[in-house]
This record gives C-alpha cells, sequence and structure tokens, in this order.
C-alpha cells in the first residue's frame, strides 16, 4: 500500500494524500478494534472493508457504535464528581479500564453551560506517559442540554462523511466502578496532536475563535484586535502575523476573485463544507465564535473545523429573554435561509463568488441526494482507481436521515432512564426525536425549493445575500406581527403515498398531507392565515387560548373523496416573533378544531410542542367541502 | 494587670472578624458568598485554588462593661491598630489549609505597645460532601515570644486550639440551574477556643444575614456574634479586665459591613462592628478595611 502511495504522492494535492494515508490507518484501526474483544455494539453497518484496491476505493464505513467506557475511582469521589457545586473545579483521581489494564488519570468537570446540571461533561487527563487509544485526554460531553442526545453526533457524523477534518466522534456508556452513569460522547481532543493523525502536521498554527467576546467574525472591525477574538492556541505564542495577514486577504478581496483566493489559501472543501453543514442543521450559532482554523505547515493551506452544536436542527436562541432562557427555550425554525448565524466575510464572499457557490450547491445537492459528487482526483488517480463517491451522499434526504435517527433512539431510549443523572428538563425523548425528524422533513423540502426549484416566473427562489432591507426602522425589541395568507395548490394523485404543500414564492412548506386514499386525481387547495387571532371559534373558546393561526383545506376537483393524515405547523421563532396566544398556558394542551358543515368538532390531535407541528389522522374530506382548522387550549 | 488595656481576645476577634468578611466574598461572583460566624469561614476553595487577604482594623474604646454588665468609663481612650495577613490553599476538594498572622498596636493612652500576632494553622473540612458552605474548622495558635513578655500580649503567650463549625442555609443549585438567588441567605457556626496553661477557653457563636445588593456586586451583611469565656476562669469577677483571660467574660457584638467585587478573583470590604454589651470586658467600635485575591492552580 505504501508503495502505490510514493507513486502517486506527486499527483495529489497534499489534502488529499494527507486524507489516503489517514483512511488507510484509520481502516486497519477499525479492524483490528473489531477483532479486539471489547464491548461494541455495532447497530448498523453498511461498508466495512476499506482498501487500496485497483479498480477503486471503497467507501467508508458508517455506522452506529455504542461503546463502553470503564472507570475506576473512589466511590465517594465518583458521586462528589457529579453532585459538587457546579463551578467548583476539583479533579480526582481515576483509572480508566482498558482491556484490563489501568490507565491512571485525574478527572474534572468541563463545559460551562452543561455543568449547571447534574449530568455533566468531564475530561480524563491521563498521566504523564499514558494513553488511551492514542489520547492522552478523554473528553466526554454529557449532552446534558439536548435532551434528544443526536444533534451532536449526527452534525459530526455528516462532517466526517464529507471528509472534513474532524475528530473522531463515538457515544460511550459511561460506567464508573461497575455501575452505569449515563451516554456519552466522546470527542477526541482537537490539538496537533490530531491535525498530526490526519496528516497535516502538528506544527501548525492553531485558533480557536473566543467564545466570550464573539468577535471572531473576520470582520474589517475586528482584525485589529485579533488577541481578543482569538485564542492561539498552537504555537502558543502572541504572534498572531499569520492570522492577521489571512483576515486582511479575507477582506481585501473582491468577491470575483474570491475562489482563486480561497484556493490558495485554504482547504476549499473544508470552507463549502462548512457553510453546507451549517445550512443543513439551521445552526446560527457560529461564524463569530465555535469554530477553529489550523493553518498546516504540510499543505500550506488553512482549514476551519467547526464545533459547538446545541443550538441546531432547529433550536433557536432568543435574542431577547435573559440567560439562561436564551439559549434554553422553546424556539424553533427550519426555515432561515444559508446566510444565516452571524456575519462573516468568508462567508459571505464564498456564497457571493459564482464557482464557489455552485460548489456550495453542488454539495447542499449531493448530501440531499439528488446529485452524487465525486472525490476530486489527482492524474494519476483517475488512471489507476474508479472514481469514488464523495461521502455524505443523500445523508439529509429523509428515508436516510430518518433511518439513522431512528437506529439511535432505538438504542439510547432503551437504557435512558437507567442514566444515574438527570441533564436539562424538558419534553420527553420520544418528543426530542420526532422534533429531529419532522426538522428534516420540513427543512429538507423547504431548502431543495429555496436552492434548487425555480419560482413560477422561472427566477430563482434564493440567492445569497439578495434581499430587500426594511423600508422603515424594525425595533427588535418589539414583538413583531408579519400578518400573511398563504396559499397553496398541489396535484394529488392516488398513487401518491404524501404530498407537501408548499408556498410557491416564498418555497415555505406550509402543510404535509399522509394520503390513506383517494378515488381520483385531484387538486388540493390549503390556505393558511398567519399570525392573526381566529374569529371564528368554538363555543367557551377565547381567541388568546389559540394560535393565532388558521387554516383552510378543501378540494378543487368535482367528486372527489380524499382521506389523509395531516401536519400543520405554527411559529414560535422567538419571545418577539410567535403564533402562541396569549392565554395558552400548556401548548400540550392545544387540539385541532375543524368547522364542517357550519359546526366545530374537536379531532384528535397529536402534538410536538418542540417542532410546533400538529398532527391528526384519519381526515376525510369532498370536493363540496371548505374545511376551517384552528387550534386552541380548552 | 492593665485595667486600661483592649484585651488580646477583643483584637483577636476582631482580626477574625474581619478576616472571616474578607474570607466570605472569596468566591465566583454571581454565587451567593456569605459571611461567616468570628472564627470560622464557610467556604471551601476549590482544590489547587489559593486566596490571600489582607487588611487592617482601628478600635476604640471609651468605656468598658463590669462585672456586673454596667458599664464604665475610661479615663482615657484606648485605641488599636491591627493589621493582618490571612492565605488559604485548596488542598483537595475535601480539606483547606489557612494560615494567619498579624501586627497589633495597642494604645491605653498612657503606654503603647506592638507585636506580632500569634501564628495560626488550620484545616478546614467539609460538613456537606455536596454543598458548599458547611464547614468544620480545626486550628492551631501558636504563640509569638514577644507577646509573651509583654504587659500587652494579646494571646497570652499561650498554645491553643481553635474548633467550630458553619452552616449556611443556600439553595441546591440543581433545583434551579442558573438562578441568581435574590433572596436572603441566613447563617451560623458555633465554636470553641482553648488554650494551655490553664488559661480559660471561650465558646463562641454568630448569626448572620447577607443579601446582594443593586447588583451581584455588591454585598450586604449583618452579623451579631456572641461569646463566653469558660472553666479555668478564676471564681467570682473582677471590676477590671485585661490581658488576663482568668477572669470570666461575656461579650455581644454586632457589626455590618459592604462587599464589593472588584473583578473575578479580587474584592475589597468595608466594616463597621460595635460591641452591644459585655460583662469584664471592652465596649468597642471598630472600622475594617480589607482586600482579598484568589487565583487558579
Amino acid at each position: 500500500m505504501e508503495e502505490i502511495i510514493r507513486f502517486w504522492n506527486t499527483n495529489f494535492t497534499n489534502i488529499q494524500m494527507a486524507r489516503i494515508k489517514t483512511k488507510i490507518k484509520t481502516s486497519i484501526f477499525s479492524i483490528s478494534s473489531y477483532s479486539c474483544n471489547s464491548f461494541i455494539r455495532v447497530i448498523r453497518v453498511q461498508v466495512l472493508f476499506f482498501g487500496l484496491t485497483v479498480g477503486g476505493l471503497q467507501a467508508e464505513a458508517s455506522e452506529i457504535q455504542f461503546k463502553t467506557l470503564e472507570l475506576e475511582m473512589d466511590s465517594r469521589d465518583a458521586e462528589v464528581l457529579f453532585r459538587k457545586e457546579p463551578y467548583d473545579t476539583s479533579s480526582f483521581p481515576v483509572a480508566v479500564v482498558d482491556e484490563g489494564k489501568r490507565i491512571h488519570g485525574r478527572v474534572e468537570v468541563i463545559g460551562q453551560f452543561s455543568r449547571n446540571f447534574l449530568k455533566k461533561s468531564i475530561l480524563i487527563k491521563l498521566d504523564e506517559g499514558q494513553k488511551w487509544q492514542g489520547n492522552k485526554k478523554i473528553s466526554l460531553k454529557s449532552m446534558s442540554t439536548d435532551l434528544s442526545y443526536m444533534r451532536e453526533w449526527l452534525t459530526w457524523n455528516l462532517i466526517s462523511s464529507l471528509g472534513m477534518v474532524s475528530p473522531r466522534v463515538e457515544y460511550y456508556r459511561l460506567n464508573i466502578n461497575k455501575q452505569f452513569i449515563g451516554f456519552f460522547l466522546f470527542i477526541e481532543w482537537i490539538d496537533t496532536s490530531m491535525f498530526d493523525r490526519l496528516g497535516l502536521g502538528k506544527d501548525g498554527e492553531f485558533y480557536n475563535t473566543n467564545d466570550e467576546t464573539y468577535c471572531g467574525d473576520m470582520s474589517p472591525d475586528n482584525q485589529n484586535r485579533l488577541q481578543e477574538c482569538w485564542a492561539k492556541l498552537s504555537p502558543k505564542d502572541k504572534d498572531y502575523t499569520s492570522l492577521k495577514k489571512l483576515i486582511e486577504g479575507i477582506n481585501e478581496t473582491p468577491v470575483e476573485d474570491f475562489d482563486k483566493f480561497l484556493t490558495k489559501h485554504f482547504d476549499v472543501d473544508s470552507v463549502i463544507n462548512w457553510l453546507v453543514v451549517n445550512t443543513i442543521i439551521s445552526n446560527g450559532d457560529t461564524y463569530n465564535k465555535n469554530y477553529f482554523l489550523y493553518f498546516s505547515k504540510k499543505t500550506g493551506k488553512w482549514v476551519v473545523i467547526p464545533w459547538d452544536f446545541d443550538l441546531s436542527f432547529g433550536r433557536n436562541a432568543d435574542p431577547v429573554l435573559p440567560f439562561p432562557r436564551n439559549i434554553l427555550n422553546d424556539n424553533y425554525t427550519y426555515f432561515y435561509p444559508p446566510e444565516l448565524g452571524s456575519p462573516n466575510p468568508l462567508k459571505e464572499k464564498t456564497l457571493k463568488n459564482k464557482q464557489l457557490f455552485n460548489a456550495f450547491k453542488n454539495r447542499i445537492s449531493h448530501v440531499f441526494g439528488i446529485t452524487m459528487e465525486r472525490e476530486s482526483q489527482g492524474f494519476f488517480e483517475k488512471l489507476f482507481i474508479k472514481d469514488k463517491p464523495l461521502g455524505g451522499f443523500a445523508w439529509f434526504r429523509p428515508d436516510e436521515f430518518q433511518s439513522r435517527v431512528t437506529a439511535l433512539e432505538n438504542i439510547v431510549g432503551r437504557d435512558l432512564t437507567k442514566e444515574r443523572y438527570p441533564g436539562s428538563k424538558g419534553e420527553p425523548f420520544e418528543q426530542q426525536v420526532e422534533a429531529l425528524q419532522l426538522y428534516n422533513q420540513w427543512r429538507y423540502v423547504l431548502l431543495k425549493k429555496l436552492i434548487f426549484d425555480p419560482t413560477p416566473f422561472n427566477t430563482a427562489h434564493w440567492l445569497p445575500y439578495f434581499i430587500f432591507p426594511p423600508l422603515s426602522p424594525v425595533d427588535m425589541t418589539k414583538r413583531q406581527t408579519i400578518p400573511l395568507i398563504l396559499s397553496t395548490t398541489a396535484e394529488v394523485l392516488p398513487t401518491d403515498k404524501s404530498v407537501v404543500l408548499m408556498e410557491e414564492l416564498l418555497a415555505r412548506p406550509i402543510g404535509m398531507l399522509d394520503i390513506q386514499s383517494l378515488n381520483k386525481p385531484a387538486r388540493v387547495r390549503l390556505e393558511v392565515e398567519t399570525e392573526r387571532a381566529p374569529e371564528s371559534l368554538p363555543a367557551g373558546i377565547h381567541p388568546s387560548k389559540c394560535i393565532q393561526r388558521i387554516w383552510y383545506l378543501d378540494i378543487k376537483t368535482p367528486d372527489t373523496i380524499l382521506k389523509v393524515n395531516m401536519q400543520l405547523d405554527y411559529l414560535q421563532e422567538s419571545s418577539l416573533h410567535h403564533e402562541i396566544g396569549e392565554q395558552i398556558t400548556d401548548e400540550r394542551g392545544l387540539s385541532l378544531w375543524v368547522m364542517q358543515n357550519y359546526k366545530w368538532r374537536k379531532l384528535k390531535t397529536s402534538i410536538n410542542t418542540l417542532a410546533n407541528v400538529l398532527k391528526t389522522e384519519a381526515l376525510e374530506l369532498t370536493s363540496s367541502d371548505l374545511l376551517r382548522f384552528i387550534a386552541c387550549e380548552e | 494587670m492593665n485595667k486600661n488595656l483592649i484585651s488580646h481576645r477583643d483584637a483577636e476577634a476582631q482580626r477574625k472578624t474581619y478576616l472571616f468578611i474578607i474570607l466570605s466574598v472569596s468566591v465566583p461572583l454571581w454565587l451567593i458568598i456569605f459571611y461567616s460566624n468570628v472564627y470560622a469561614s464557610a467556604w471551601m476553595q476549590t482544590e489547587g485554588d489559593s486566596l490571600i487577604a489582607t487588611g487592617t482594623s482601628y478600635s476604640i474604646a471609651d468605656s468598658f462593661w463590669k462585672r456586673d454588665g454596667k458599664l464604665a468609663q475610661y479615663s482615657t481612650r484606648h485605641k488599636q491598630g491591627v493589621y493582618y495577613l490571612y492565605g488559604e490553599y485548596g488542598y483537595s476538594y475535601y480539606y483547606n489549609i489557612f494560615a494567619s498572622t498579624g501586627w497589633t498596636y495597642s494604645d491605653s493612652g498612657t503606654s503603647t505597645d506592638s507585636g506580632v500576632d500569634d501564628v495560626k494553622i488550620g484545616i478546614r473540612g467539609r460538613l456537606n460532601l455536596f454543598r458548599n458552605g458547611r464547614t468544620w474548622e480545626i486550628a492551631a495558635i501558636l504563640p509569638t515570644r514577644k507577646w509573651y513578655l509583654s504587659d500587652y500580649r494579646p494571646g497570652q503567650g499561650k498554645y491553643g486550639l481553635e474548633a467550630g463549625i458553619f452552616y449556611r442555609f443556600r439553595p441546591n443549585p440543581y433545583e434551579n440551574p442558573f438562578a441568581e438567588y435574590p433572596h436572603s441567605i441566613w447563617g451560623g457556626g458555633l465554636g470553641t477556643t482553648l488554650r494551655s496553661g490553664g488559661v480559660g477557653g471561650e465558646v463562641w457563636g454568630y448569626g448572620n444575614w447577607q443579601k446582594k445588593l443593586f447588583s451581584p456586586l455588591w454585598k450586604i451583611e449583618i452579623k451579631l456574634s456572641a461569646l463566653s469565656s469558660f472553666a479555668g476562669a478564676e471564681a467570682g469577677s473582677v471590676d477590671i479586665y485585661g490581658p488576663n483571660d482568668s477572669f470570666h467574660y461575656d461579650q455581644i457584638s454586632s457589626d455590618i459591613s459592604l462587599s464589593y467585587s472588584l473583578s473575578r478573583t479580587t474584592g475589597i470590604n468595608l466594616s463597621y462592628k460595635q460591641d452591644l454589651w459585655g460583662r469584664n470586658i471592652n465596649k468597642n467600635e471598630t472600622v475594617h478595611a480589607g482586600i482579598y485575591t484568589t487565583w487558579k492552580k
């Protein structure tokens, strides 16, 4: 294998070579770890074998594993570790039990947010000269603020599938003194050793955004206060010259030349993928924080490594609620465009540059399973190796995504009640998981329409930064209401399983129907009045106890009988922009009501209060019906 | 025996009061920091963390309480200044070690003296493994030679042992994570000081109330403390007192303090203390100013 690599060495980019070497090492490690007598439960394996052979490279394995990490420590220390005061930073001696061997170190609590819950993130620093599976430090994230336990893993799974520089991320069942503590996410410590392992060398320059100052946005305003906005992690000096030059270059390069600039200075894929990942998971908590930059002396390029994905997959910070409710809240959005997040010239110019924007769209299309991209290859590689699909194909396509989530749900859900310490309080696990699945359903169709499909006028639904600013100032501290009437008509066939009702101009899904039965092809119309209190109500219900949205559903085609399961959503973007009636005390008490033949009837409703989706089943309507729906709490 | 001198126990009490006012602010700002009793600190440092505090107090006494509790005037004003130095280290999560000393200057109006105070070295531990603000403490008092020879010696040049327990009624931080506790917090403590050589010991206690003011940076604290001597004293009492602790004495004091956090690691404290009642003891009024700083390993 080494000979083949040397033969092609000069024909690959350095980053490509680094990746190939890493994958060979990884595959060897993966094979040897499977043959070990360890506590691995392989849940879903697509491809196990990775080899560099004539005729093609096999795709890397995509699998979900839950390993077990055994720790031994003084029983008193074990309890104190999780139950002590949140901001106490004491550490305790610990031994990691690895195949009968004991590896000694000290364990402490880490993180800022999660330490306020009993289930805390912990860090084990092994004694000098000790390593566990090649790691001197073992970082275990508690996931205590993400009650689905999936956001971080899913995002890292997407990142690594796309071939981005990323740490090793795995679920672990943590046992201390043979007692199950809970599910934790092991994330390899991001330092120069990791970059060395990935073939980028360990002598580069490594920076992290300062997450307390939120000014790592590469803007001209902040390029002269780098020490305040960035922490230089390696080498440990105060020389920010390289970073300064990079940021100056980003700001000075015109948009039309930005593709050349990016190619010269960055691992272009790392930037494109960063934007793609943030778009797909709707991560707005970034671009001024929550990412690393590494300059590899081996490749001569900068690489972006994103970080911290708890505010993703619909979760949204609030602009006015005080801490911690600005983070821990019920806000939910799936409709933000790809520019979401803090302004950042790297993001902006990448999206505005024609070539880079096309690369971005192609990558989204690949992750959506629409068009498959291939890994870039050098000249000689193309001669001997069949081109290999880029990883992550169809990752976000609903069938793929939902099966991944279901697989995780089956494992985590089984033992969740056995966790020794609770995390944050919130909706039950099943609701959290369903919210992820609903996010995927609604976000997928929205982005697909927004980015790829033209409007009825053959124009783009969305182009980056192509927005009209408000004509008059908007007071962002006051509640906003933007009452709209959204309407769409869809052609439905009796063979259709489901139909998404999309408002065509905004590219917004406004409802989803699962077709149970339909006697003939039909045109179905859904109209939604948003952000207004319903005027017609069942007796005894006050408008303030209702969602401020009204839906109308009817069939345009005569002599039609349709039976559907229906999903409708409502808005809860922030404390200043939502449709929650003032007197609604508990969203779980909301029910859909339908007016049919001038009579109100309450429907059996299930609701996901996290994703703000109302569902009802076995709804029947005919051509003569105009069904009016409201959602109220009695 | 000089009845006009502010006694050692007054000086010692004053110094400890201020030490522990300072100590009470030696934690992260957003945590409620509580002023402990006169002799014990309610707060445990995190493993590896250190604290150093210094300050000064100035006391005056124009009168004293006789054995029957009635107030009698001094012919001259008695004054005392104390400069103290205190250090604390989080040896482990379970134990802190601390040490203190000071320098006292006394002026009875007719004579003066000054010198290094006794050195105290102690260990503090947790009464509750999980909640801070609930501690026990034991300290050894090591006399300094200067004071052994002087008429003005506080501590009488005897070895001593001090022990106390402290408790603060703080909310469970996991019931309402992130919540800034806006209400008052009550605390209290009990302890004893024993001395070698047949010198009378003391039993002491206090209760305090504490609240944040204006913002998390400001804190006000009001405390009521009491002490009483026990076995080892001569029977009866005398109309004079001095640095001789052979006679029974009692004291009830109050103090009010205001603390301000200059940063996450540094704070200042100002306080005023007044003795409210006593027997065989000065009626002191004391002002104090101190500063502390903490640092991590």
